[in-house]
């Protein structure tokens, strides 16, 4: 969906209201959002299901996790996706080059999620916890794991987004393609943020 | 020097909220105001989120209905699941 000045005048400033919606990114864009978080859902609702069929089992696992390594990733998802947010602002006042460095600072917030990440899931294995230890690590190492590829993707997406940046794909108002990776990046902001006190504060 | 936007403004109120909930689970034991507080925090994140980094404000009302939904409903079983 291509704007036309005054609406990429209007998001650029906050305050404005838009006389008519406007979808941020393409339909197809918004329908892969709504099933992946559905997916996300079935697995919040089955190891909110689960925790209460094995709450000792769940106190257990938990107790080997570190709230200050969730919490880490929680400031680094959500400082990349107000970096993206900022860039998008940036690109529809046509600074490009600031745009670009946006991405890339969203690119690094999301390489130290994967670093800490990493450092949780090679702790546990050290400990001895594996994907087949119990339901409750099964369930960790799946949703952290599934989630942690959603990253992935998000930062082979944001990295493609610089690249066209760059080379000064967003121009004269179509910005549809910059806007749905910029909200598949927040999708994957939002499933973080109910994550982590899933995971590592209630218990 | 330059003021803040709205957008670092939101920022800043989400990594408040998000230190706020990590000194509640390295302290706290898990109680049911704990889950509630959480949970409350946790929506108010995401309808922050969906609001003015995914700018859904401006969007069709019938989307942004689905993503208050979904960001108000799970949530609200974390305090449903604290007190059964």
């Amino acid at each position: 969906m291509e704007l036309d000045n005054e609406a990429a005048l209007a998001l650029a400033n906050t305050n404005t209201p838009l006389s008519k919606p406007h979808l941020p990114g393409d339909l197809a864009m918004w329908f892969f959002i709504l099933a992946e978080l559905t997916v996300f859902a079935i697995f919040f609702i089955g190891f909110a299901i689960t925790r209460q069929l094995y709450p000792d089992m769940f106190q257990q696992g938990q107790s080997y996790l570190h709230p200050a390594a969730g919490g880490i990733n929680t400031f680094a998802l959500i400082s990349s996706s107000c970096f993206v947010a900022l860039s998008l602002n940036a690109i529809r006042q046509s600074r490009h080059t600031y745009a670009a460095i946006l991405l890339a600072a969203a690119l690094l917030m999301a390489s130290v999620y994967l670093a800490v990440k990493t450092w949780e899931y090679n702790q546990l294995l050290d400990l001895g916890y594996g994907l087949s230890s119990n339901t409750y690590f099964t369930l960790y190492f799946f949703i952290t794991g599934f989630h942690f590829l959603h990253v992935i993707l998000g930062m082979i997406i944001l990295g493609f987004m610089a690249f066209r940046t760059i080379n000064g794909a967003y121009q004269g108002g179509n910005l549809s393609g910059f806007e749905s990776g910029a909200c598949y990046w927040h999708m994957v902001d939002l499933v973080w943020i109910i994550l982590f006190p899933l995971l590592y504060v209630i218990d | 020097m330059k003021s803040l936007g709205k957008i670092e403004f939101y920022w800043g109120a989400l990594i408040a909220i998000t230190l706020f909930n990590t000194f509640l689970g390295e302290q706290f034991e898990s109680s049911a105001l704990v889950s509630v507080l959480v949970a409350l925090t946790v929506m108010y994140k995401g309808l922050m989120v969906i609001d003015h980094f995914m700018e859904l404000r401006h969007a069709h009302k019938y989307l942004r209905l689905m993503m208050r939904f979904y960001l108000i409903f799970f949530p609200s079983l974390i305090i449903l699941t604290a007190f059964f």
